[in-house]
């Protein structure tokens, strides 16, 4: 279609994909746009709003893509989205035949249900099938800290697609649960619809439920399972102390945030210092792709909340920079044997002169005959000045620790 | 025979005493009863009336008359002596110890940091690098010389020998075991010399610029000039010998355990209390299998003999319960103690009220300053930052430059500027302003910066 005669919509569609993409790299507006662009899917507003999570400027985009698709059967997909647009590109040059999965039902449906249902229990499963997500995520690639995480990252949008080659239109019409929600949205209204018709016209015993929804049992099935993987995945998260990742500021607890995060990649994007990294299974596999600080060359800086000003899941808060600098991302902690100072290596006191919140003290103490950087655990929120400036090496004799709060 | 009695070939049985020399001078004669006065002995002693402690009022005797009288042998001492010394000057070095180097040999602080800036570029050279260079030619004298980041470490003996040799060839008057005590200061409050106290009891050495580089700013104190105390952890460092280990060792590293089977261990882990440890054996020195053992010690008053006697004490016990504790350790059986610092790490007791006083702000933003005299390299988050003339001169007091620890600044900076390279670069910066304005017959403060900076470039300091 596109090659002969490029309809008026291929420029529109150009024109929101450029812009989707520059406004998720937060080009040119200096506040972060990212955030508001993976926060319009109507899939992250809804499934976000449920798993109690926020409602931000981008939710009101995403509320409004959800009228319109009450209006016009998936409006959004036709004109907005931009990775429809890339995989119709992508599916130009591929094979064009779309017979084989046509007997295929909505798979996307089903995950959009269960994401639902399972965000009803703050875990909504699947956030991270946003199709908005996934090209975000790929965007933060220029910020991976090695191969295999840029690997993974690109990896979404890659099989995306690969999918849209091989079989064009599969995943939109098929799986993408943004292309679902919509959907599901239009259903909902033909559902009403016929039930005021079968209301106003007491006409034939026609069941006007079993025609709205293709299969109510699978439905059905479809809420359960969603709900039990919800509790389910909240279980089993690691939310060991000292051993669980660091998150970044903000994060709600463990147990919550590998289901709240949509895996936008928009906080690693952002962040000034390079600290947020894709979780390459560290946390178990319910973590996958979500964000672990991992402090190497710099840290959290005080004069920056950039990363949950972003959050477009809310799975870490929008906190203002004092609150940010009040979150505590972890403790930093001694490992006195390692120590430069406590060794008599050297006369060291560094991390306690890079503490941007004076948390660490030297004390000196007189029975052991030693003196060591004590770190006040009101004070330390984990940003991790102390062990980017130790100067042990690979080992760093003062690290930042996961913290539950005992 | 007699031949070989006069040539010194025969000596005394037992003694390294030649026969000849025995038999051209005599046997020394001890003597008996009331001797007549040394010419500088205290002949009005103090007088106890009233339980109180009077010391008369006397005259001093004026040992040594100079333009240039620096009170401390340290690296700042030093290096302002030789600086002043090149420029032609009457330079006087009164140093307290029977060696120089102060801190950087006798309290073992061999460490030479902060060297370099944050391109790894060294930014501290002249008079200090010169020494290094010094080192270089000697075996065991300096190591990782030029490796940055990683900074050199000196033997403290060699660094002795080197300053005393730079001594002896530069002709600066040196007076060793003279304790500096007082400022001598004339009718409109300048300093016109110094009083110290040795052996020959107390004399006085007349001087047109004084420059205090004491550490703790004795003279500048004794003249009047105002100054902040700050406390500081005083430690006291050894140097430990037949050592083949060392702490921070990658070997060691790698045994080290995590942090879970600490608390089962019941080893220091992360973030629990430091209790109880394996003898520490401190890292390597120049010297083969001679460590040296670093010790911060508690915070102190090093203006406070009662305290510091004590603590010094302390010091010593540890270090011998440390040394049982370290034979322990595979490698370090045979360890023994090769010295104790003879000078206990005093890190900073007075800071001068100077014109400038450099601030935490300006540190921290690498600042850089119009009457720059060299710089600090940077430490830690701070970068490399510029060292303003105006540290140097108090605010009020004429005749007198401080160097060393106790230059103007505030207590964050001046932990910077007590390590042992900025001293050289504020010593240098002092022998040759004091220098100029003998020459110039200007005050101190009023010293013509572009010729500062021109003539500290000529000696191969780093201005930027």
């Amino acid at each position: 279609m596109i090659r002969r005669r490029l309809p008026p919509r291929f420029f529109l569609r150009l024109f929101f994909f450029v812009a989707a993409v520059l406004l998720l790299l937060n080009f040119p507006f200096r506040f972060n746009t990212s955030g508001i662009i993976v926060q319009a899917s109507p899939f992250i507003t809804i499934c976000s709003l449920l798993a109690g999570g926020i409602f931000g400027i981008g939710s009101i985009l995403g509320v409004f893509f959800s009228a319109a698709a009450l209006v016009r059967k998936r409006w959004f997909c036709r004109n907005i989205c931009p990775v429809g647009f890339l995989l119709d590109c992508g599916s130009e040059i591929g094979m064009k035949k779309r017979s084989w999965w046509i007997r295929i039902p909505s798979i996307g449906r089903y995950i959009v249900i269960m994401t639902a249902a399972g965000a009803v229990f703050g875990y909504p499963l699947f956030l991270w099938l946003d199709p908005l997500s996934v090209l975000s995520n790929s965007l933060s690639v220029y910020n991976a800290e090695d191969a295999m995480s840029a690997v993974t990252q690109t990896a979404g949008i890659a099989i995306l697609l690969l999918i849209a080659i091989t079989s064009a239109d599969l995943w939109c019409l098929r799986i993408c649960p943004l292309g679902a929600t919509q959907d599901i949205l239009a259903d909902i209204k033909k559902f009403f619809k016929k039930t005021a018709k079968t209301f106003k016209t007491e006409s034939q015993e026609k069941t006007p439920l079993k025609k709205a929804f293709p299969a109510t049992r699978r439905v059905f099935l479809a809420i359960a399972a969603g709900m039990g993987l919800g509790l389910w995945a909240k279980k089993i998260n690691p939310v060991r102390a000292e051993e669980g990742p660091l998150r970044p500021p903000g994060a709600v607890s463990d147990d919550m945030f590998a289901g709240q995060c949509a895996r936008c990649g928009g906080c690693m994007r952002v962040c000034p210092s390079k600290i947020i990294h894709p979780d390459m299974g560290e946390a178990g596999f319910t973590g996958f792709m979500a964000p672990i600080v991992r402090y190497r060359d710099k840290y959290c800086v005080e004069n920056c909340n950039a990363c949950v000003q972003i959050c477009p899941s809310g799975a870490l808060k929008n906190l203002n920079l004092e609150q940010k600098n009040e979150y505590v991302i972890g403790l930093a902690m001694l490992s006195a044997p390692h120590c430069l100072l406590v060794t008599g290596v050297s006369d060291c006191n560094i991390c306690m002169r890079v503490c941007p919140f004076d948390a660490i003290q030297m004390y000196w103490d007189d029975e052991a005959y030693v003196a060591y950087p004590h770190v006040d655990m009101i004070k330390c929120n984990g940003c991790g000045a102390c062990e980017v400036y130790c100067p042990t090496g690979d080992i760093k004799a003062i690290k930042v620790m996961k913290f539950n709060g005992q | 025979m007699m031949l070989s009695i006069a040539s010194g070939g025969l000596f005394l049985a037992g003694t390294m005493t030649p026969l000849s020399s025995l038999m051209a001078q005599g046997r020394p004669m001890a003597e008996r009863g009331p001797q007549p006065p040394e010419p500088a002995s205290p002949r009005y002693p103090a007088m106890l009336s009233n339980g109180k402690v009077v010391q008369p009022q006397r005259e001093l005797e004026i040992l040594h008359k100079t333009e240039v009288l620096v009170i401390g042998g340290g690296p700042a001492g030093t290096a302002a002596a030789f600086a002043a010394r090149r420029l032609n000057a009457d330079v006087a070095l009164v140093e307290r110890y029977g060696y120089l180097g102060g801190l950087a040999t006798g309290g073992l602080v061999l460490a030479i940091f902060p060297l370099y800036d944050r391109e790894n570029r060294q930014v501290i050279l002249g008079i200090g690098e010169e020494m290094m260079q010094r080192l270089d030619d000697i075996k065991f004298g300096i190591m990782e010389r030029n490796k940055a980041p990683v900074y050199p470490t000196v033997d403290a003996e060699a660094f002795k020998y080197v300053l005393g040799e730079m001594v002896l060839e530069s002709g600066v008057d040196a007076f060793l075991n003279c304790w500096g005590v007082d400022a001598i200061i004339d009718s409109e409050g300048a300093v016109r010399g110094a009083v110290f106290e040795s052996k020959s009891g107390r004399q006085a050495i007349i001087a047109d610029v004084v420059i205090d580089a004491t550490g703790d700013g004795d003279i500048f104190a004794a003249a009047g000039a105002a100054y902040q105390k700050v406390k500081d952890n005083i430690g006291l460092v050894s140097r430990l010998g037949n050592v083949t280990i060392q702490d921070m060792l990658d070997e060691h590293l790698q045994s080290a355990i995590g942090p879970r089977d600490d608390m089962e261990s019941g080893m220091p882990a992360r973030g629990m209390p430091v209790t109880a440890f394996e003898g520490h054996v401190g890292s390597p020195t120049p010297a083969p299998n001679v460590n040296w053992l670093n010790m911060k010690g508690p915070v102190g008053d090093a203006l406070d003999v009662v305290e510091v006697s004590r603590m010094e004490l302390m010091h010593r016990r540890a270090l011998w319960r440390n040394l049982e504790r370290a034979r322990l350790r595979p490698g370090a059986e045979q360890a023994f103690i090769v010295e104790t610092a003879p000078q206990m790490g005093v890190r900073l007791s007075r800071l001068l009220d100077g014109v400038k006083i450099i601030t935490e702000e300006e540190m921290m933003a690498g600042a850089r300053f119009k009457d720059v005299i060299g710089y600090s390299g940077t430490f830690a988050n701070a970068p490399e930052f510029q060292l303003p003339y105006r540290c140097l001169v108090p605010s009020k007091l004429e005749n007198l430059l401080a160097a060393g620890r106790c230059v103007a600044a505030e207590f964050i900076v001046a932990d910077t500027l007590r390590l042992i390279p900025v001293c050289w670069v504020t010593g240098q910066a002092a022998g040759v302003a004091a220098v100029i304005s003998i020459r110039d017959k200007c005050r101190l403060r009023d010293v013509n910066v572009e010729k500062l900076q021109t003539l500290l470039r000529e000696q191969g300091a780093y201005l930027g």
